[in-house]
């Protein structure tokens, strides 16, 4: 027994177990995993150099840089999109002028599903959530009159990301722009739809083969552009732990990679440009604690599954969003706290960019006050905390080390359970992520429920008047403008070029990668709507299986 | 009612967004509440909710919107209620809902609208005594 | 809808154990046609179910679904999923889905199933297909309110004994083997037809073969279905005794387990540690005289 747990078994015998004022019961992070009084230097397994060691090297522990945040900050992101084409391209010129050097677009929900906006279906949903792109209209409507060469853009946009993509590179060439100069993410992350934010189309293989398609085409024709951002985020929001939020979304990274390589493409054309999404929510140490395991178990994988030769192919890097299930509608400036702390833990563990939540994203669409707060947040940190000082800076902590650790090893052992079932699709299918994320989620609702789990302004501390929030209301007239510019778009159009575009796309669903016949058929006029359509011809529409 | 009657709800989510979360959260404790409870899944269509509503003879209809789309699909599940005959039914409402809609769900004949952090045992209770009072 | 409104009122009026008359019906030459459906969660049931619904209802069948949901032991609650699977039916006037719990009664089906058919078959639903939870009692005893039974099973789930559940095969009239798109289903046959039991109306039970999520099949169980009905009409009398014999005792059972429930237990006992007798106890809780 080494000199430190025996000092700690002393320690714990004289001093803790005879302490008058007795501890209050056991702890446990978030995930469930119980954490002792103090962590001493043996609670650290592992040789320093195999699981810790400098940024910028394997296994990257650290950081993926070696000087991170002295060199550069993280980017500034914060998601915007709402109403139509119009009102968004609006929003994003106010966010450039006001220091954002990200756009990060967020779609409504007949986009996401690849429903125009004048179909029936789309009633009622066109704009709320997000900015409506049903043609190529739209979208050189919302980008108007920003360099597409100079700004890098996120869009969240899975099951019809190959679509919206093929927008935005058709829009940048009408702009004379080289598709060698665009910087972005397209999420593209559809299995975590399945799992998760359900946001699907068609069945989990031809949808995975589609998001393969957009990693080839990406690497021959956007060296500069992320295809896609493997996302945990929706996973933990939809009521995961932090545990399985890590282990299910590297498990999904580490499919698509695998689909890639079977279909015959270089790791090292396309690992470099994966890039990551999580969550930052309440438990502020194993949040950081997350993140480190998180890098540490990626350059693992990739190093011993696929064997990459880049050193870029074994980087996790990553954007962070800190949480909206953590927002409460009660005393809703509360919440401000609440998302400085989680930002600080993404910050803390070397995130690659970030989006700090409103404050009153528990009643709707932020306002422009609230969004600014929000982005203070993020200043404040970067210029005023120091913690960019020096990187990793809680790296070291007997705590910390020992959860990074302790978050490793839980998520290998839901990766033993994913390849027990037969992977990620047959788990999805089998509806075992569904089941296990509904259960935290049911968990975590009793947690709260009996008490067991303090919630400010909850069920603690709760005050009698609730302040009245101004919310942001997308105007009625909105839906009426963009079904009709989308109908007016259908008028103008030679409809055998359409078809003859989409009958070719149809032939090939199945054969080759899609993103060339995807753009001619934007450039013959085709709509989102159209495009989506023709391929569930082909390839059927998805029907989850129903998990309470 | 007899006094063996257990309260029956279906728990819907009309609109496209899939944050079924809440609603499975909810369709779970009710029925651990004692209540029968039918839980038909996302995307579904006011005319579906409504004519399902009819054939399994609920006494609550609770419908979560999470995508900022709840005024058109409340008030289209409302007015099919009407114009089928069933107005009678107790529609409920969740999800990430403005107080000043919520109060104009509230004229239109939705019973009450939960916001996010409402205690279940509050649902509960509110559906009870609405139900006992019928 | 004001007649989907009607029945929906009275199914309700069933299940809380309001008697309903159904004497003129059970003497009746008109009968409805009662298909139960047995297997494990998994098998599809409901998918297979939803298929079959669809292709009756294009010949203009009216068709009724009760689909058995099994209610919680402790909370009394209950969660009715079955009919998410049936999405595809949803807007078809002539097919009526009714989720029911089971309650608690042990055999697995709700006490007042046969009322509810009848309840149907007044309405003109005559096609009814009874789904059972798939775990329990509840496979056998739908023997005695059904006019077919069907067992889906699927042959890859990792457990054949399964489909073989004690008694199961003395009272299935056809198998169906469901998702063989997903694989061979050969070898899975020649075992099921190993376990296959003449009926005692020289009904050879069949095996059949689908894939229901494909569409795949379903015309041939159709067929095969209908190849039943001379089998139906046969024993159609005996049908009528078995379900009236199953309203007797499952009302019997749901007097006694509603007093059973409403009783102090605690109260019960002394009056047994007194009196020392179990049927006097019995006789009490019962009848409440002592």
């Amino acid at each position: 027994m080494s000199v430190y747990n025996k000092e700690y078994e002393r320690w714990y015998k004289a001093k803790v177990l005879k302490n008058p004022i007795p501890e209050k019961g056991e702890f446990y992070t978030y995930s469930g995993i119980k954490v002792k009084t103090v962590y001493v230097p043996s609670d650290v397994k592992g040789k320093y150099f195999d699981s810790i060691g400098l940024p910028g090297e394997y296994p990257f522990t650290r950081g993926i840089h070696p000087t991170m945040y002295r060199s550069r900050l993280w980017t500034i992101r914060e998601f915007s999109g709402l109403g139509d084409a119009f009102m968004t391209n609006k929003r994003l010129k106010y966010l450039i002028e006001h220091g954002e050097t990200g756009l990060s677009i967020a779609f409504d929900y007949p986009t996401l599903l690849g429903i125009d906006s004048d179909d029936p279906l789309a009633r009622g949903e066109i704009g709320k959530a997000g900015v409506a792109i049903s043609t190529l209209e739209d979208m050189r409507t919302m980008l108007e009159g920003i360099n597409l060469a100079e700004i890098s853009t996120s869009m969240t946009i899975n099951g019809p990301a190959a679509i919206i993509w093929g927008f935005y590179i058709v829009t940048a060439e009408l702009n004379n722009i080289s598709p060698l100069h665009l910087r972005g993410t397209i999420q593209n992350d559809i299995l975590k739809e399945y799992m998760a934010q359900k946001s699907f189309i068609f069945p989990p293989e031809p949808s995975l083969k589609l998001v393969i398609d957009t990693f080839e085409y990406g690497a021959k024709y956007l060296p500069q552009w992320n295809p896609i951002s493997i996302s945990g985020y929706h996973i933990r929001e939809a009521g995961a732990t932090a545990v399985q939020e890590l282990a299910f979304t590297l498990a999904n990274g580490l499919t698509y990679v695998e689909e890639a390589v079977k279909r015959g493409l270089d790791v090292d054309d396309f690992a470099p440009r994966l890039s990551f999404f999580f969550d930052s929510s309440m438990d502020f140490l194993e949040e950081i604690a997350k993140f480190r395991a998180a890098r540490r178990i990626w350059s693992k994988e990739m190093k011993r599954r696929f064997k990459p030769k880049k050193e870029r192919s074994l980087w996790l890097r990553f954007h962070t969003q800190t949480s909206g299930a953590s927002l409460t509608a009660q005393q809703p400036e509360n919440n401000i706290i609440r998302t400085t702390i989680e930002a600080l833990a993404a910050v803390l563990g070397g995130t690659q960019s970030l989006h700090t939540n409103s404050y009153d994203e528990a009643y709707g669409l932020p306002t422009e006050k609230a969004a600014m707060i929000a982005l203070r947040t993020q200043e404040i940190i970067a210029y005023e905390s120091n913690v960019i000082n020096t990187v990793d800076p809680l790296g070291g902590s007997y705590y910390l080390e020992w959860l990074t650790d302790k978050m490793e090893e839980e998520v290998y052992k839901y990766f033993d359970m994913i390849e027990n079932i037969g992977g990620v699709l047959e788990g999805i299918k089998k509806g075992f992520f569904q089941k296990e994320i509904a259960e935290s989620a049911y968990r975590l609702q009793k947690e709260i429920e009996e008490d067991k789990r303090v919630l400010v302004g909850v069920n603690r501390y709760l005050v009698e008047e609730e302040p009245e929030i101004k919310i942001l209301k997308i105007p009625e007239y909105v839906e009426t403008r963009q079904i009709k510019r989308v109908k007016d778009y259908k008028k103008n159009r030679d409809m055998s070029k359409v078809e003859s575009s989409l009958n070719r796309l149809r032939l090939k669903a199945n054969e080759e990668n899609l993103m060339p016949y995807i753009i001619e058929a934007i450039k013959s006029k085709a709509t989102l709507g159209e495009i989506v359509n023709a391929l569930k011809e082909v390839w059927g529409e998805y029907v989850e299986p129903i998990i309470v | 009612m007899s006094p063996e009657k257990r309260i029956k709800i279906l728990i819907a989510k009309p609109g496209l967004d899939g944050h079924d979360r809440g609603a499975k959260v909810l369709a779970r404790s009710l029925m651990e509440a004692g209540f029968d409870v039918i839980y038909t899944g996302i995307r579904q269509t006011p005319e579906k909710i409504v004519k399902t509503a009819i054939q399994e003879d609920v006494d609550v209809v609770g419908l979560s919107v999470l995508s900022g789309a709840h005024m058109y699909h409340f008030k289209e599940v409302i007015r099919l209620l009407k114009k089928y005959g069933a107005a009678d039914k107790l529609v409920i409402g969740g999800g990430i809902i403005p107080e000043a809609d919520k109060k104009k769900l509230e004229k239109i004949g939705v019973a009450a609208v939960f916001g996010p952090g409402t205690d279940i045992k509050e649902i509960v209770e509110f559906i009870k005594n609405r139900i006992k009072r019928n | 809808m004001n007649r989907v409104y009607q029945i929906a009122k009275l199914l309700t009026l069933i299940e809380n154990g309001e008697e309903f008359d159904v004497s003129d019906m059970l003497m009746s030459k008109d009968q409805p046609f009662v298909i139960g459906l047995t297997g494990a969660p998994g098998t599809g049931k409901s998918t297979l179910i939803s298929k079959l619904v669809k292709q009756l209802s294009k010949q203009k069948k009216k068709v009724a679904v009760i689909a058995n949901d099994p209610t919680s032991k402790i909370s009394k609650g209950s969660l009715l999923g079955d009919r998410i699977r049936m999405d595809e039916l949803w807007n078809l006037d002539n097919v009526y889905i009714r989720s029911v719990p089971s309650r608690g009664r042990k055999g697995g089906l709700n006490y007042f199933v046969v009322e509810m058919i009848y309840a149907f078959h007044k309405f003109g639903y005559s096609n009814i297909f009874v789904e059972t939870t798939g775990v329990g009692q509840d496979e056998v005893e739908i023997a005695d309110i059904a006019d077919l039974v069907i067992n889906v099973s699927v042959p890859y789930l990792g457990d054949e004994i399964q489909s073989i559940k004690a008694g199961l095969n003395e009272v299935t009239d056809i198998y169906v083997i469901n998702k063989i798109d997903l694989g061979s289903f050969d070898a899975y046959a020649k075992y099921l037809y190993l376990a296959v039991k003449k009926n005692a109306w020289g009904w050879d039970p069949k095996i059949v073969g689908v894939s229901a999520i494909k569409n795949k099949n379903v015309d041939l169980l159709i067929k095969t279905i209908q190849d039943y009905v001379p089998v139906y009409k046969k024993k159609l009398n005996q049908t009528i005794i078995k379900r009236f014999r199953f309203m007797i005792t499952s009302r019997i059972e749901h007097i006694i387990d509603t007093k059973v429930e409403k009783t102090d237990m605690n109260e019960l006992l002394q009056h047994y540690i007194k009196s020392k007798s179990l049927n006097e106890t019995v006789k009490k809780l019962i009848t409440g005289i002592e």
